[in-house]
């Protein structure tokens, strides 16, 4: 049931609240609804995309500037999955070694999740190198909102409540009892057993912050909740061609052969031998023949002889030339982190973000590495060559094409003073608040992260389910 | 003669642990040597090439 007006809703209580209807809450909402466990989805946005709710997502961005947090994300009904770009691939297993969670109760997940973003389960992954692997993503069309809203709003178990704003939480003697909603100047509180933030990468620490603030007494002190943010920095790292034909050669049957895009990942072996992070790139120049012949064009000037071959297979669809997108992990750093502004409080009484963002050089140096090694790599075998910027080659900067992917904040973690929720995501401290999606991330790894947000979904929903029944 | 042999082996190990430092660093070098990489920068970009493309 779809529930506009919050006034509907007061003096009822409800088993599970969860806060956001992004695929984090509404992946599990679904799961809960299978157990015929009530809950209520808060969502601050409307139904549909509008200029207006967006605006309650201005904040002030700190350093390094980033695509404006306004555009990066959306608040309405289906969260950000109304314009990702739907991207999917599950992390690796030595990098969910990092999270300090169990890679099965991690990947038995994944055919369930793939029926809910309606791709194949394949993700095939076929070593080039020792360095390097040709990987396969899944294109998702799946928007949460055209998908399940009809269901939503007909749902005995799950009510939706859009249009309004959960402020903060609160409670006492380690546990939340209640939290407040705000809608057009009216406050109501509500009451429930459990309580679940799904509001994305930014508001999960926004709304725990507020909560402290309002109770101090509530929440461990310790906890660095807002702090370890971290994106996926994307990048062009150069320009490059390669003959798909030498990498199916090399790859034999194992080669990778589906629409778009070839994708490349730094294998972990690349990773631990020279103490980086990791990467995913892709060369594309298809939509811009321009650009296509620029490259062949520079690369005649750089090597005559060899760039009169390349020129002759310009027409041919075995040469791939265009710029090299990397898709980079950036290191969590304590510095980086949303705090609260202390001037400027949003149409509901909440102050607004601040975010603190610095690129690192780790990451410049590791887009480096990558890029090198990468290089090697075609010449070793043939398979084409590349050029790096000279910026990167010279170790000065990088460039964000744009930051879409907002994680970390309420990172998993054993340790009270780097870590904000344990392995089943229990904010630490207290009996009855879990965070769910990429705000828990305490690495990103180079894939994008909706696969694993709800992968996590459902992992949730299997361990609350037996605690709420 | 316990003590001789014992002296003997660990010589051995650490004669060993030096001399696979040293190939490991040769090899290195000899890869960088063969395959090396040509660096030509044009237009702001800096490309990576074998010696031998011309």
């Amino acid at each position: 049931m779809i529930h506009k007006n919050i006034k509907e809703l007061v003096g009822k209580s409800f088993p599970v609240i969860i806060v956001g209807s992004g695929p984090a809450g509404i992946t599990l909402a679904l799961s809960l609804e299978k157990r015929k466990i009530d809950c209520l989805i808060i969502e601050a946005g409307r139904e549909e995309y509008s200029d207006e709710s967006q605006e309650n997502y201005a904040a002030k961005i700190i350093g390094d500037q980033i695509t404006d947090l306004r555009y990066s994300r959306l608040r309405q009904l289906g969260g950000t999955s109304g314009h990702w770009g739907g991207w999917c691939k599950p992390i690796e297993k030595w990098n969910i070694k990092k999270w300090g969670i169990e890679y099965d109760s991690f990947s038995k997940l994944k055919e369930q999740t793939c029926e809910i973003l309606e791709i194949e389960n394949n993700f095939q992954q076929s070593k080039i190198s020792n360095y390097y692997s040709q990987i396969q993503f899944q294109y998702s069309k799946v928007r949460f909102a055209d998908k399940y809203k009809n269901h939503l709003s007909s749902s005995k178990y799950i009510h939706l409540l859009v249009d309004a704003q959960a402020t903060h939480l609160s409670g006492e003697n380690k546990k939340f009892e209640s939290i407040s909603v705000s809608q057009n100047d009216e406050n109501i509180i509500l009451k429930s057993n459990f309580f679940i933030l799904c509001a994305g990468g930014i508001e999960n620490s926004r709304i725990l912050l507020w909560s402290k603030e309002k109770d101090n007494s509530l929440i461990n002190n310790d906890l660095p909740i807002g702090k370890y943010w971290i994106t996926h920095p994307w990048i062009i790292g150069g320009i490059g061609f390669l003959y798909k034909s030498k990498i199916k050669k090399i790859l034999n049957e194992n080669f990778i052969n589906y629409d778009g895009p070839m994708h490349f990942a730094t294998n972990k072996e690349l990773v631990n031998e020279k103490k980086i992070l990791s990467g995913a790139m892709y060369m594309n120049a298809k939509e811009d023949t321009k650009l296509y012949k620029e490259i062949v064009k520079d690369f005649l000037c750089v090597a005559p002889e060899y760039g009169k071959k390349i020129a002759k297979s310009i027409f041919g669809k075995d040469l791939k030339c265009g710029n090299i997108f990397m898709n980079l992990e950036e290191p969590p750093k304590e510095t980086n982190k949303i705090t609260l502004d202390r001037k400027i409080i949003d149409k509901n009484g909440v102050p607004i973000t601040n975010l603190y963002y610095k690129k690192s050089k780790e990451t410049l140096n590791s887009a480096k590495t990558i890029l090198v090694e990468l290089g090697k790599l075609f010449i070793e075998k043939d398979i084409g060559r590349i050029a790096l910027k000279s910026e990167i080659e010279n170790l000065e900067s990088y460039e964000n094409l744009g930051v879409h992917h907002h994680m970390g904040g309420t990172r998993i973690g054993n340790n009270f003073k780097t870590s904000v929720v344990d392995s089943n995501l229990k904010l630490h401290d207290l009996k009855n608040c879990f965070i769910l999606g990429s705000s828990v991330f305490p690495t990103g790894g180079y894939s994008n992260p909706t696969f694993s947000i709800v992968q996590l979904a459902l992992r949730l929903a299997k361990h609350l389910e037996p605690q709420i029944i | 003669m316990k003590k001789r042999r014992r002296n003997f082996i660990k010589i051995l190990i650490f004669k060993t642990i030096f001399l696979f430092s040293l190939t490991k660093s040769y090899s290195d070098n000899k890869f960088y040597a063969k395959k090396i990489l040509d660096k030509k920068t044009f237009k702001k970009f800096v490309w990576y090439l074998d010696k031998n493309d011309k």
